[in-house]
């Protein structure tokens, strides 16, 4: 209840005010800070101490560990890190009286030998309703796979009771059980995002109709899976690679879709698998390999995409600089396409001065009505970029923005990174003046560069002083 | 008396406000007030707990917001952000307690989600001791029952 307001309670503290707030208004004020650091105000006085056990987003993540934990850890094997982790987590829960969970978040590299008190954590989340719900237990920095002895969610079937609030499913890293799956999945009737990403799943997934709220679709990397069938479903998002697995039908509001494969041969391979969705999308991301690009201009048969606003293409498979401009013809299906993003992934290091001196080449001008923004990510002054570059400043005329990202330089140490920026961004500055026209040079956004000072960028350079150090 | 589509809110010290009625049901509580009985919206809406200063600021936030609920385009959320800020930026430590609690007892969600923000802001990334001189929070542990918190912490800190 709230508490009569008024002078009588001025009188009474002595300039603490906000500890004289209601519970209810403090643990709102908490709940937008991280919960390390709403955890952490226990310490504050005694009005605090038992406040954060209240606290309805829990958030057990590796890197809201301090540096100095990590370092501490860093030393021990991976079994003592786990049970130290597992400790800590216990810890927490043991004390926790929140009744209703908004949040349960555990990333961190657990395997199946920490499966009991996985297991009990879930029962914990499940019987407080948690809304989102998210294990992360991969391998911090493997792209690949699930491990043998991953985490096993199959093995406690009465973990799952009291699915009927959870909206958001996350689960990277983990062993589900097809028959699992199964029953996790018709079981939550109003998840709205679903995440699996390196998980080992095994034979076939198939969402369809029994989880009609579903919006949000992510499944990424896991291997095992035959074939991914998403039918009579009303997502509206839909992100995964793997598209060769996919059977997708009857997914009439469908207007966002993200693959990141790089398959050979895009059109045929890829969008003809998406036919039944490609006129409604409105966002798509693809992956695309360099030498389908030059191929895209022979074809006659290229998709219609009508409604689509954004488009992102994933370059990968560079290594000569040849040109980039077929790569412009997907585009001539889509009419009212608003931003282009071109993603560059060169390979790193030794390709480094691939770049060739040569004519720009031009293709056949056609006028892009709509296009306001262009995006180039991974630019290092080719010539194959360039011509990019010149393509979309002729050819769209409603174009506001060029932004260019400059390339990852994949040099740790943090001077060299900043110099070569900077020199990248000046070589960039001259190339560039002559090509794009006054009026968008003027709005352009040069090179932005990635942040340096990025927490994460020191947590990776601190792991790996220390694994030098060992 | 406040003319149609007027109320009149009266704070605890005595002050009255007469507001157009859009102003003031973004209070919940006001409004389920003046549905409920339909003598408030012809007389004085006692404001409980909320002095002329406070109430005054509560109705300023309010009409702002009112007005921009009704018309996208003069007030555009980006106005109304800097709007907020510059509001949130301008309170002093006491005055954002009393619009704390005010907006809380009152029910004006937005607000409450916007002072409730600023105060996080005030404690992201401090250590405890800066957390409790910014609000004069006092230390009530003694040493070792402190150390005993400490050491009991599952999170290193």
């Amino acid at each position: 209840m709230m508490e009569k307001v008024g002078s009588a309670i001025k009188l009474l503290n002595n300039g603490d005010f906000i500890s004289q707030l209601p519970d209810e208004i403090l643990l709102y004020i908490l709940s937008f800070v991280t919960f390390k650091e709403g955890f952490r105000t226990r310490i504050l006085s005694k009005r605090w101490i038992n406040l954060c056990t209240y606290l309805a987003c829990l958030d057990f993540d590796y890197c809201t560990h301090d540096k100095i934990a990590i370092s501490r850890s860093w030393n021990r094997d991976e079994s003592e890190k786990q049970e130290d982790f597992v400790r800590r987590v216990n810890k927490v829960l043991q004390s926790h009286n929140a009744l209703v969970l908004d949040e349960f978040k555990v990333r961190f590299e657990l395997d199946n030998s920490s499966e009991k008190d996985i297991n009990k954590w879930l029962q914990f989340a499940f019987s407080r309703k948690v809304k989102r719900l998210e294990l992360d237990f991969s391998e911090q920095g493997m792209l690949c796979c699930y491990r043998t002895n991953s985490y096993n969610l199959a093995c406690s079937p009465s973990n799952m009771i009291g699915l009927d609030s959870l909206k958001e499913l996350s689960l990277t890293g983990v062993f589900i059980f097809e028959e699992i799956f199964n029953h996790l999945f018709h079981n939550c009737q109003f998840l709205e995002c679903l995440l699996i990403d390196r998980c080992y799943v095994s034979n076939y997934m198939e969402i369809s109709t029994p989880s009609p709220v579903l919006k949000h679709l992510e499944i990424y990397s896991s291997p095992d899976v035959e074939s991914i069938i998403v039918r009579n479903a009303n997502l509206v998002s839909l992100k995964l690679n793997q598209v060769q697995k996919l059977v997708l039908e009857n997914v009439p509001k469908l207007i966002g879709l993200l693959v990141c494969d790089c398959v050979i041969n895009v059109v045929d391979n890829v969008l003809s698998r998406l036919s039944c969705c490609l006129s409604k999308l409105e966002v798509l991301t693809l992956g695309i390999i360099h030498k389908d690009a030059r191929r895209l201009s022979r074809r006659r048969d290229l998709p219609q995409l009508p409604r689509l606003k954004q488009l992102t293409l994933q370059v990968s498979g560079l290594n000569e600089d040849k040109s980039l401009l077929g790569l412009t013809d997907l585009i001539r299906g889509s009419p009212n396409l608003g931003k282009l993003a071109v993603n560059l992934r060169w390979p790193s290091r030794k390709d480094e001065n691939n770049s060739t001196v040569r004519e720009l080449e031009g293709v056949a001008n056609y006028p892009l009505r709509h296009l306001k923004v262009f995006e180039l990510t991974g630019y290092y002054g080719r010539t194959s970029e360039l011509e990019l570059v010149k393509f979309f400043s002729e050819n769209a005329i409603t174009l506001e923005k060029i932004i260019i990202y400059a390339r990852e330089v994949p040099d740790y140490k943090k001077q060299r990174r900043v110099e070569e920026y900077q020199f990248v961004r000046e070589y960039a500055k001259k190339q560039l003046k002559g090509i794009v026209p006054l009026q968008v040079f003027v709005d352009a956004i040069l090179l932005l560069v990635p942040c340096l000072d990025s927490v994460e960028f020191e947590l990776k350079s601190n792991k790996r002083e220390i694994l030098e150090r060992i | 008396m406040a003319s149609k589509g007027n109320l009149t809110l009266k704070s605890c010290n005595g002050k009255e406000f007469i507001v157009e009625e859009k102003v003031a049901v973004m209070s919940t509580t006001i409004k389920n007030m003046v549905d409920v009985d339909d003598s408030f919206a012809q007389g004085v809406i006692p404001i409980i707990g909320v002095d002329g200063k406070i109430l005054a600021k509560l109705i300023e936030y309010c009409k702002e917001h009112a007005e921009a609920d009704e018309d996208e385009e003069v007030k555009s959320e980006e106005y109304l952000k800097k709007f907020d800020e510059k509001f949130v930026d301008e309170l002093n430590l006491n005055d954002l307690y009393d619009l704390l609690k005010a907006s809380n007892y009152l029910e004006i969600t937005k607000l409450l989600n916007l002072l409730c923000q600023k105060v996080a802001s005030m404690i992201k990334g401090k250590k405890p001791e800066e957390i409790r001189r910014i609000f004069n929070i006092k230390n009530d542990f003694t040493p070792e029952e402190e150390e005993e918190i400490n050491r009991q912490n599952p999170w290193a800190f």
